[in-house]
């Protein structure tokens, strides 16, 4: 976010400060949309208290199975988000197919569905709508800049939560979550967490879940608001949290390297680790795409099209004794698109794939299936035994985004079919021709290569030998191949594969198969391996793999390719830089070959025209102890003379410290430390943009901290107005980005003033007086930084009557 | 207008240089030759190998033949396997043809300037597979190599490379393609490049036993298709009659005389 726009929300709040909310019910409050009502998100509150935790899983309300649908009317439904002009939400029942209601509100976020009650935002506003009728039942005004994160609902209570800031911002965010009335809108309580974004929360009986900052969940009273108790994660990220019957759950971001993960709730979550909670994280290679198993909690939730819900995973909890993270039939899925892939939640392995016409907007598990919707409106059943589509329904819309609330829901009349085979899907799926599919279908064949049936060996081969694959998808397949342990016939088969440029066949990819080979310990490749070794159009990066399988594999009879492989390639130059293959071979000679061998490869290494990394390391086999005293003699003569060189550099170095260290200054005056400040006004910009927005009335932040001579580095900094949250943390962070000039005093105190342009000149060397009858100006809080105009005298720090100018103190 | 590779090019006239030579080296220089293939210095080695190649001796195949196989560093290798191809012994062969299957293409490429003057069934089957290859100077050299060297049974291989794009099989077939088969290179006209064709063209209208009509036919297509690459390949192939010739005498002649009046340039 720009730093005119954060201007423009300090505006906005300025006047939303007027803005009162009348509310009528007793025991609810009136008040500003800014108005914090009760504690939460303070600095001092203690996390990950046991007892803290315990308190709360205690309170929480008996686990129950995911059931039928949560709202009054008992019908489950869809909620569509159709691209009309205008946009419209449409509500579709399930059981009849059938439009219950359709409203033209200006939606602008995805909608959030539980019981009887849709919230989402529109314009400034955040809208509660009836499910029953779509009509409205209240809002909220937000200001401009702040954006819907979500809301959650449990009895007649919902939380919502908006934001402002964020990555996009810089160090600048900000969080608020309200309790209110879902019948009426009235507020019951406000919380702003004061700086750190707040994700969409989660109720659960007396209990709101506020994610926070991506590092910890505050669990606030649902009655007032107040905080009760925080769990902060100390090695994982915290992206969502998630209330439902059957308990109360979180999750993690993926990385790229690291998978995203589902944490429950309970007391083994005060540990703050990964190692010390109850966490489920699927058994799989990295997913493209990294998805998350919920939205982003801090991320705005478009009403458009996003291709971040595209990839997802997606699951639904439910009670099983023997798991404490337990999946409704056993499965989680996996969205990627067009597809739907289902995984056993206990092997990770998949069950059946699915493939839409369309891309799939939106889709969601229920006991039994999974409910989806696609881009054309046609919204789909899948059966969670086969992946079947065994209902479907097209409503004729064009469909941005969609919600359900379908618990429950098994189209009438349709039976389960037969469970499908995963192995045939996932070859369809590496066999797509649609290239936007490219990610999962190459992921596609890590999943095959999970199953333990050899024939998978073979399809994998079949798949890498096809010319007509692309790259990634080949690389892919031969990584999937360096996993298999099952199926050597078929890699022994393919050893018969071969380069042809007329006919475009591929060879095997060798440095995966004869590994591989290995693993399986099949004595019947040998030949194909001596074959793929003499083979000239064999990559010479897949030599030492194919020489190391022949030492592992073979018998004295392949002693005779392995010495004539050497012999006509020990001089040769095709091998530089790949001498470990040829001495693989040697290796392969010694294993096998006895005396005569022996003899043999001492003879190459003692040839003068080999190659002079292959005669070390022919030395090295033949002789380890000598090749391990002549490579530490060298090894000493280098060390000596990097000593040498480092001792020089070393005098070199002092010479010039010693005469840059006699130029310094003794100290640094005001002016230097002024200039310093303001060259590097960037790195404390951003902190004064939040503390304007937490306190529009700020007229000037002064800061008193020690500069190190030796290192021009600041410390111990202390700032007022000292009541503003995150500011002094910010502020330190931001002048350790700053280097001062060096000077030879030890240590000296500073003193500096950032004055808001247009607010009252403030003492200090650095205050520039604005315009006489200059309003305040918020688009130019960061004037203490500029420099005055040429000409006009720097101004001196005046004492204030009655009030005298003490630098060294504030 | 004979599209030739530059290397092809450099080692023909290497070994015309030798061959030339080849009188002029005695015996006792040829026995000193031998000798001084065992020296450890690589130069002296190398220049030992040149004038071997040059006497033509077959004395020198064995030992030539001895040092190869202990496996030399590069320029070593390579010069053998021409000085081998140079003095063309028949007992050469059989270690010629493995080194059509050694890992660097220069050293495959210089086994099959080798190989081509010698004479053995295998060495055109050899020659057939090298079009195979996964590098382009090899297929191209194997292809040119086939032209001088193969019958029309070796044609259908050279059609399949003209069609992965080892262009210089063009030449090729028209060196050792029938009158049917430059009907079917005819039938390229127009789907690909006619610069990439004419060469192949000007090898059938070079040769006698390909029939008149047949050649007139390659003249009505190409002058269907026209164009100046077309136009230069005509004015070339009218410069090959002798002088004198007349039109009214000769209608091939008349045909090509006709295109280059017709087609502009």
């Amino acid at each position: 976010m720009t730093s005119e726009k954060i201007a423009k929300a300090t505006r906005a709040s300025l006047i939303a400060l007027i803005v009162i909310f009348s509310f009528g019910a007793a025991g609810e409050i009136c008040g500003s949309f800014f108005e914090t009502t009760a504690a939460a998100f303070g600095a001092g509150f203690p996390d990950n208290k046991p007892e803290d935790v315990k308190s709360i899983v205690s309170g929480l309300e008996a686990p129950q199975p995911a059931g039928s649908v949560s709202n009054s009317m008992g019908v489950p439904v869809a909620i569509l988000v159709v691209e009309e002009d205008p946009r419209a939400i449409v509500a579709i029942d399930l059981n009849s197919g059938n439009e219950i209601w359709k409203i033209t509100p200006p939606v602008s976020s995805q909608i959030t569905l539980k019981g009887d009650l849709l919230v989402f935002q529109s314009g400034f506003k955040i809208a509660g709508h009836s499910l029953k009728d779509g009509q409205e039942l209240w809002t909220i005004t937000i200001d401009e800049g702040w954006n819907y994160h979500g809301a959650d609902l449990y009895g007649d209570t919902a939380v919502v939560s908006v934001g402002v800031g964020g990555e996009e911002a810089g160090a600048y965010a900000n969080g608020r979550v309200i309790g209110i009335n879902a019948k009426n809108g009235n507020k019951r309580w406000d919380n702003a967490s004061g700086g750190g974004l707040l994700g969409a929360p989660a109720i659960h009986g007396k209990y709101v879940f506020v994610p926070w900052d991506r590092q910890k969940i505050a669990v606030l009273d649902a009655k007032e608001g107040k905080e009760i108790c925080r769990l902060r994660a100390d090695d994982y990220t915290i992206n969502f949290v998630d209330a439902s019957q059957s308990g109360v759950y979180f999750g993690s971001a993926a990385t790229g390297t690291s998978l995203s993960s589902i944490f429950r709730f309970d007391e083994k979550a005060a540990t703050g680790t990964r190692a010390g909670s109850t966490m489920f994280v699927p058994n799989l290679e990295p997913v493209p795409g990294d998805p998350g198993f919920k939205s982003d909690a801090y991320g705005r939730p478009v009403a458009g099209r996003s291709a971040s819900e595209k990839i997802r995973f997606h699951w639904l909890p439910t009670v099983d004794g023997a798991s404490p993270i337990a999946m409704s039939d056993n499965l989680f899925y996996l969205h990627y698109w067009r597809y739907v892939v289902a995984l056993d939640s206990t092997t990770s392995r998949v069950r059946w794939t699915y493939r839409s016409g369309q891309d799939i907007e939106s889709m969601r598990p229920v006991p039994g299936g999974v409910i989806g919707v696609d881009s054309d409106g046609k919204i789909f059943f899948l059966d969670a035994n086969s992946g079947s589509e065994i209902w479907s329904k097209e409503t004729g819309h064009k469909v941005l985004t969609a919600t359900f609330d379908a618990n429950g829901f098994r189209p009438q009349g349709e039976t389960a079919a037969a469970a499908a085979d995963p192995i045939i899907g996932l070859k369809e799926m590496m066999w797509d021709k649609d290239n936007r599919m490219m990610p999962i279908r190459a992921y596609a064949a890590f999943l095959i290569a999970d199953f333990p049936i050899p024939e998978v060996t073979q399809d994998l081969l079949t798949i890498y030998s096809d010319a007509s694959i692309p790259k990634g998808l080949r690389d892919a397949v031969v990584q999937a191949l360096a996993k298999r342990t099952i199926g050597s016939q078929y890699l022994v088969k393919a050893l018969h594969m071969r380069y042809d440029f007329l006919e475009q066949t591929q060879a095997p990819p060798m440095q995966v198969v004869a590994p591989a080979l290995v693993n399986m310990n099949d004595r019947s490749a040998v030949p194909g391996l001596l074959t793929h070794l003499m083979n000239y159009e064999t990559p010479v990066e897949a030599i030492r793999e194919i020489a190391f399988a022949i030492d592992a594999l073979g018998d004295p009879s392949v002693v005779g390719t392995l010495t004539q492989f050497i012999t006509l390639y020990h001089a040769d130059s095709s091998f530089l830089g790949h001498e470990d293959a040829l001495a693989m071979a040697g290796k392969g000679i010694l294993t096998h070959g006895g005396q005569p061998g022996e003899q043999f490869v001492a003879s190459v290494r003692d040839d003068f025209q080999t190659l002079p990394e292959l005669k070390s390391q022919l030395l090295e086999l033949l002789d380890p102890e000598a090749a391990a005293k002549a490579e530490a003699e060298a090894a000493a003569q280098a060390n000596a003379a990097a000593q040498a060189d480092a001792a020089a550099q070393a005098e070199a170095d002092a010479s010039e410290a010693a005469t840059e260290a006699a130029r310094r200054p003794r100290s640094l005056n005001r002016q230097v430390i002024s200039d310093t400040i303001v060259a590097n006004q960037q790195a404390l910009k951003p902190c004064v943009q939040v503390a304007l927005g937490l306190n529009p009335g700020l007229r000037s932040i002064r800061l008193k901290f020690m500069i190190t001579g030796a290192t021009g580095k600041s410390s111990n900094l202390q700032i007022l107005p000292s009541n503003v949250p995150g500011l002094k943390e910010c502020l330190e962070k931001g002048l350790a980005e700053i280097d001062f000039p060096k000077f030879k005093n030890q240590r000296q105190s500073a003193l500096y003033n950032i004055a808001i342009q247009g607010a009252a000149p403030t003492p200090g060397y650095n205050a520039y007086p604005s315009q006489p009858g200059q309003p305040a100006d918020p688009d130019s809080y960061g004037g203490g930084f500029k420099k005055p105009p040429p000409g006009q005298p720097q101004p001196k720090p005046q004492p204030q009557p009655g009030q005298p100018y003490d630098p060294d103190s504030f | 207008m004979h599209r030739v590779s530059i290397p092809l090019v450099l080692v023909m006239l290497f070994l015309g240089a030798w061959s030339v030579q080849a009188q002029k080296v005695g015996r006792a220089e040829i026995r000193d030759a031998i000798h001084k293939l065992k020296s450890p210095n690589p130069e002296e080695v190398m220049t030992s190998i040149q004038i071997l190649a040059a006497s033509g001796s077959t004395t020198a195949v064995g030992p030539l033949s001895d040092l190869l196989r202990t496996g030399p560093r590069n320029d070593i290798t390579n010069s053998i396997i021409q000085a081998l191809g140079s003095i063309r012994s028949k007992s050469s062969t059989s270690l010629l043809l493995e080194y059509l299957d050694h890992r660097r293409p220069d050293a495959r490429t210089a086994a099959l300037f080798a190989l081509e003057g010698y004479n053995d069934s295998k060495i055109i089957t050899a020659f057939e597979n090298k079009l195979r290859d996964s590098d382009a100077q090899v297929r191209s050299t194997a292809a040119l190599a086939l032209g001088k060297k193969a019958g029309s049974k070796s044609v259908p291989i050279l059609f399949q490379a003209f069609d992965r794009g080892v262009y210089d099989a063009v030449i090729a077939i028209g060196q050792i393609g029938s009158a049917e088969d430059a009907q079917r290179l005819a039938n390229y006209l127009g789907k690909m490049n006619v610069a990439i064709l004419l060469p192949g063209f000007e090898q059938f209208l070079a040769r006698k036993a390909i029939p008149n009509k047949a050649k007139m036919e390659i003249l009505d297509k190409l002058k269907e298709l026209a164009g100046p690459d077309v136009k230069k390949f005509a004015v070339a192939f009218k410069a090959t009659f002798p002088k004198g010739t007349e039109e009214d005498e000769n209608p091939l002649y008349k045909k090509v005389c006709r295109m280059v009046r017709q087609i502009a340039d």
